[in-house]
């Protein structure tokens, strides 16, 4: 017989993550009417710096950190990275936007665009942001240069970052949810001369609620990336090898999903008895096994709870497409 | 509405690239070398993508037509498949296009005319068989549900006028069928529809037409002298399919001309593992993945006792209306080569 106390519980479904947001620029005066916006906090002591707080977007509040990389591929592959390691992974749906300013050969002076395609001048490797959010500014390929440039191309942008950004920011969360929002502040006729902190941070000023739209957008997306069961099932601890937990996960999984919270609550009482009933401690794992697997056995969908769980679910989807609120 | 559109360079300057274009003024149109660059790029979600796919217009190489696994049979003699579309309009929960490729965008190959050259290359192959050659299309997207913007049927069914030992066989589950109404019906072409009972459809076949709908158009194409086939692939199972079954096949062939109907195929639902596996992380709440399913040499499929009690009810139900010997039911138990379902 188990000892009662070694019986502890365990949930097996993480609970549901907040919603996150990356605003990710190279310069200070990019970012501050982002920071000025949102009412972010300036982090003391971090190796790069980070602004963050709350956004409340209708009735969820979204976690923000702005973070400024300092100009460049090297310095913003670094901030991603650092960024994404400080952050844990249990944010794999956060949603990374890249905000900065870029010169452009066809578009005017203060214009907005999101990137539609960008390169690194080192690499062949082109990256397409899948354009799934909805969008209200046009699109634009984007080049990214080593060393600012008064040589433009003539249907493109030009920057310094926006490569890196996608190289290193797509590997921590969905490539729909990695964006890059530009705004234009040097043209072939206005070159990059006349640019000066406090005149990028004026161009940028306008775009405050544009860059918030999309963001909203990008957090909907972020919000249907990946369901969660609205009820848990509460797993007995005990002695397993690495395969059995997986496998028992994976059950849990599948009944948390599928069964109502009441069949939940007595499944979970079921699985803590029999835990404890079992006198010899390496088969508890295997009897745990079996009965989930006669559970799933039995699982019979009825096509009306279904849909009224798929309503349920669309209802509770509280992120609305237009507005920021 | 498609709102991005992506075009491969090398046709830029192709007739039915601008045809399409034309269709949506609003849409961005962004360049690219290959059409891989977007459509297999790494870390895409399917899932997130179903919500506003891009159009990706390029153009086919390599190899066009395939052989389709065995048990495709429906009573014609050698078997391909073609595919000038990846990805559809509608979105079924069961569809192993979701496990099978990265990218919900719709991928359209606009290079119509190496096709055709392909099939009649294949059909001059089999010149001397004792039955035709079977094309399929609409194994990789709808056959139909997206015509207007890419006159797919207008085109092929035409080509395949001159071809007198093939028949080109359209799978689909939409009513944009006006291009066929206004086509002098061909003997060599057989357009399938899909059909779930109506429950189903509104349970796992999002944005398809309901049964009825489906329904009508097969009316409209048999009266005017197309020949016709019924897909009940896959049977959904669920506490009450049988009694959802009971009413929709009635109401299907009760509308029709059982006679004049070409084929009936029933299978139940089967994905190679990967597939499932890769659906069942983008849809880990869904009741279909969860329930009744077991693994048989590789695939995942319904439990033996459930396919072959839905092929033996929902064939007996068929059979009340056709003969025996019209009615095609796959198997996932003893099929020699299995094939998933969904992607028709
Ligand atoms: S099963 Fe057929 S109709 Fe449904 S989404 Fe797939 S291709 Fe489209």
């Amino acid at each position: 017989m188990l000892n009662k106390s070694h019986a502890k519980t365990e949930t097996v479904q993480e609970s549901a993550s907040p919603l996150r947001l990356n605003l990710i620029c190279a310069l200070n005066c990019e970012a501050k009417s982002l920071i000025d916006k949102l009412r972010l906090k300036k982090q003391n002591q971090t190796v790069f710096s980070t602004y963050v707080g709350h956004w409340g977007v209708a009735d969820q509040s979204v976690l923000v950190t702005v973070l400024i990389t300092g100009v460049g591929a090297m310095s913003m592959a670094a901030g991603v990275a650092w960024l994404a390691a400080v952050q844990n992974e249990k944010y794999l749906n956060s949603v990374w936007l890249n905000v900065g300013t870029a010169g452009h050969g066809e578009f005017k002076l203060g214009a907005p665009f999101i990137v539609s395609m960008s390169q690194g001048v080192f690499s062949s490797r082109r990256f397409y942001p899948p354009q799934v959010a909805r969008r209200a500014v046009r699109l634009s390929p984007c080049m990214s240069l080593n060393a600012p440039s008064s040589d433009y191309p003539e249907t493109g942008g030009i920057d310094m970052e926006a490569s890196a950004f996608f190289d290193v920011a797509c590997r921590f969360t969905q490539a729909e949810l990695v964006q890059s929002f530009k705004v234009v502040s040097d043209t072939p006729s206005q070159g990059i001369e006349h640019l000066t902190a406090n005149i990028i941070a004026e161009i940028m000023q306008p775009h405050t609620e544009a860059v918030l739209v999309f963001s909203k957008a990008l957090l909907l997306l972020a919000e249907n990336a990946v369901q969660k069961p609205n009820n848990e099932l509460v797993m007995p601890q005990i002695r397993a090898t690495h395969s059995q937990r997986q496998q028992l996960n994976d059950r849990a999984k599948r009944l948390a999903f599928s069964l109502p919270a009441e069949k939940i609550d007595h499944l979970s009482s079921e699985l803590l008895r029999l835990s404890q009933s079992v006198s010899d401690e390496k088969k508890a794992a295997n009897l745990l096994l079996n009965y989930l697997d006669t559970a799933i056995l039995n699982l019979q969908p009825t096509l009306h709870d279904s849909l009224a769980s798929a309503t349920q679910k669309h209802a509770q989807s509280r992120i609305t497409q237009h507005g920021v609120g | 509405m498609v709102d991005t559109i992506y075009v491969e360079n090398a046709i830029n300057d192709h007739t039915r690239t601008a045809l399409v274009l034309d269709r949506y003024p609003k849409a961005e149109v962004v360049g690219l070398e290959h059409y891989g660059e977007v459509f297999n790029s790494s870390k895409q979600n399917f899932r997130l993508q179903k919500h506003n796919p891009s159009l990706i217009l390029a153009a086919k190489g390599g190899k066009r037509v395939m052989p389709t696994p065995a048990q495709y049979e429906t009573g014609g003699g050698a078997h391909y498949y073609f595919s000038h579309m990846l990805n559809c309009v509608y979105d079924c929960r069961y569809c192993f296009l979701q496990g099978m490729l990265r990218s919900a965008n719709y991928l359209l190959f606009v290079n119509y005319e190496d096709f055709m050259q392909d099939i009649r290359s294949v059909a001059e192959q089999h010149k001397g068989d004792d039955k035709p050659v079977w094309f399929f299309s609409g194994y990789d997207c709808d056959s139909l549900a997206y015509e207007p913007v890419t006159g797919f049927a207008e085109y092929f069914i035409h080509q395949f006028q001159h071809i007198d030992n093939a028949v080109l066989e359209l799978r689909t589950k939409s009513t944009q069928i006006r291009s066929l109404l206004n086509t002098e019906p061909q003997d060599n072409v057989v357009v399938a529809y899909s059909l779930s009972p109506e429950s189903i459809v509104s349970a796992v076949e999002k944005g398809a037409p309901p049964l009825s709908k489906r329904i009508e158009a097969l009316k409209r194409l048999q009266d005017h002298g197309w020949r016709i086939g019924l897909r009940f692939d896959p049977i959904v199972w669920h506490a009450d399919y049988l009694q959802d079954y009971e009413e929709a096949i009635p109401q299907v062939f009760e509308s029709l001309k059982p006679d004049a109907i070409d084929s009936v195929t029933l299978g139940g639902f089967r994905l190679p593992k990967g597939f499932y596996k890769t659906m069942h992380n983008l849809h880990p709440e869904h009741w279909l993945f969860n329930a009744g399913l077991t693994e048989e040499e590789g695939m995942v499929v319904y439990r033996q006792d459930i396919e072959e009690q839905a092929l033996k009810s929902v064939g007996e139900l068929c059979e009340r209306y056709v003969d025996e010997r019209r009615v095609f039911a796959y198997s996932s138990f003893n099929a020699k080569e299995a094939e998933a379902s969904g992607g028709m």
